[in-house]
């Protein structure tokens, strides 16, 4: 009852106008938001569904992605100014390759060796967390850089004159929209697709109707770390770059995951958009720290009571 | 066509197979039959290679393949249908058959066509998830994402387990018929003697991870097999 109170207490200084704007602006400032949750959530969950490793390293990935583009804007601003229009494309699949190589490094290096150690893998892959974000103070600096974004997404677009949603918010969206369409049309249409689904489904049948798991573990893990190579590129248009810029993703990254229902790419996409929108919405009221506290309490509540996460993967074995 | 010679295979310290010897030729049927626990399913995983040979070998067309994971055995004309079937539940009925496509993908069409018109049940099917199917229909659906692999040696672990009686008829007719269609040689491994004397060629008893046993087509010797199968 008292909780209730308080959040109607909250709204009562403004006007069901100004309410419904408020809300418009702060859903748009939480897509951005929600972009980079899915886009990393995305790689953290077929990783996760693929071979059980937690990829504490992720949030690494993502840094590797943004400065991959930091590092291109500079070159183009230099050299190349006349395609500075442009190079953000150039660079979010150059973001990707980075990732995706790097990823396939580690994978063949530390991870391949440690499957069936789920608690091996989450040690290793935290050490190599840390390798690479000293590897990025070492070779970036520890000060913050910043990717020079093209003029045409620094604007903003007001429907009307209370709202105005920002360009690159948009745009980000529109990035993710379409990142999660591939993966999806990868996963359920294509034959990496297949084989991904039948070895999370039997690993040991996969491999007896001819299918080398190993190199689908690779690739898959490879394209999970490419993902957050993407959110990297897509993160530049909101913040800065520093070394540790991933890690602070990692957790919220995680608790999507958590909470979507580990594995399951719908369940990823819904808990993105609902901890993304439901933290921007109400930082607007309260403070970041509180909103972020309602939010935690919110799914601590909703995960005692759904363990399993919203989406489910129930199948008769 | 396959040929094993004093295989071996443990797990950890106990040893399950010790030293098994047969061969199996080209459109042949050999048939090992034996209670529970007494290593069929051990002996039919190691051919696959699920389970590794601790030594001994395994050859096909005199290649060894011993060696070799399980993907490459079955690149190289191995294909397997386990015991309880194991299909991808979660999976259409149409994509489990083109699991087993992996290295004969090329002839996708023709393969598929091939398929559903053996088992036209998993056509009427093809688009539910595997785990509706009713077992005989999942067992069916096994052998189809076996042979669809185009296999020169198809290996069946208990395929009339958990089947109805009526099926198991129908079962050993079709086997008979892949054996002549594809001039198959298989290797099959069962408890339910009247199913494996309509089928075998040859036949071998196991016992605790040994053959103790051998008949050749004409001359089964039912009661004493019997016997040996009683518990």
């Amino acid at each position: 009852m008292s909780g209730t109170l308080f959040f109607l207490d909250i709204f009562k200084d403004y006007s069901s106008d100004e309410l419904s704007s408020i809300f418009v602006m702060q859903g748009f400032s939480g897509i951005s938001l929600f972009s980079v949750f899915l886009l990393m959530a995305l790689g953290l969950a077929i990783i996760f569904g693929q071979m059980k490793v937690i990829n504490m390293a992720h949030g690494e990935f993502l840094t590797a992605g943004a400065y991959t583009t930091v590092l291109l804007s500079d070159l183009v601003t230099k050299y190349i100014p006349a395609a500075l229009p442009y190079y953000f494309f150039i660079a979010i699949m150059m973001a990707f390759f980075v990732a995706f190589i790097l990823g396939y490094i580690v994978e063949k290096l530390i991870v391949s060796y440690l499957y069936e150690r789920p608690l091996d893998t989450l040690l290793a892959t935290w050490g190599v967390s840390m390798v690479m974000q000293q590897s990025f103070r070492l070779i970036f600096g520890a000060r913050e850089d910043s990717a020079t974004m093209p003029e045409w997404l620094m604007g903003s677009w007001s429907p009307t004159e209370s709202i105005s949603i920002p360009i690159n918010g948009l745009f980000l969206l529109l990035m993710s929209i379409l990142m999660t369409t591939i993966v999806l049309l990868l996963m359920y249409r294509s034959r990496w697709g297949l084989r991904v689904r039948a070895t999370v489904q039997n690993r040991e049948m996969s491999t007896a109707v001819g299918i080398n798991s190993k190199k689908v573990d690779r690739w898959t893990f490879a394209l999970g770390c490419g993902l957050a190579g993407i959110a990297g590129a897509a993160f530049t248009t909101i913040g800065s770059v520093s070394p540790s810029a991933g890690s602070l993703y990692i957790v919220d990254t995680f608790i999507v995951v958590v909470f979507g229902g580990a594995g399951s790419i719908i369940g990823t996409i819904l808990s993105a958009f609902g901890i993304a929108q439901a933290q921007s919405i109400l930082e607007f009221f309260l403070t970041g720290v509180l909103a972020k506290v309602f939010v935690l309490l919110a799914i601590v509540g909703i995960l005692m009571i759904r363990p399993q996460g919203i989406v489910a993967n129930k199948v008769r074995q | 066509m396959l040929s094993v010679k004093n295989l071996y295979v443990a797990y950890g310290q106990s040893e399950i197979i010790h030293g098994i010897s047969f061969e199996a030729k080209q459109g042949e049927i050999v048939a090992i039959m034996g209670r529970n626990g007494m290593g069929k399913t051990t002996l039919m995983k190691s051919l696959i290679g699920i389970n590794r040979a601790r030594s001994g070998h395994i050859e096909l067309n005199n290649e060894d393949i011993t060696e070799l994971p399980t993907y490459m055995r079955v690149k190289n004309g191995v294909a397997y249908v386990p015991q309880g079937r194991q299909i991808f539940s979660s999976l259409t009925v149409e994509e489990n058959i083109l699991t087993g496509m992996e290295y004969t993908l090329d002839k996708k069409e023709e393969l598929l066509t091939n398929a559903y018109n053996m088992f036209p049940v998993l056509f009427d099917m093809s688009t539910r998830k595997g785990g509706n199917l009713s077992g005989g229909q999942q067992q069916q659906l096994a052998i189809a994402r076996a042979l669809v692999a185009e296999p020169k040696v198809l290996i069946l672990d208990e395929p009339t387990e958990g089947i109805q009686p009526s099926i198991i008829k129908d079962m050993a007719r079709m086997l008979n018929q892949i054996k002549v269609m594809h001039n198959l040689t298989i290797v099959v491994s069962e408890q339910v003697l009247n199913f494996t004397v309509n089928i075998a060629d040859r036949l071998y008893v196991m016992e605790s991870g040994n053959f103790i046993h051998e008949d050749v087509r004409g001359s089964i010797d039912e009661k004493k097999i019997t016997s040996y199968l009683s518990v």
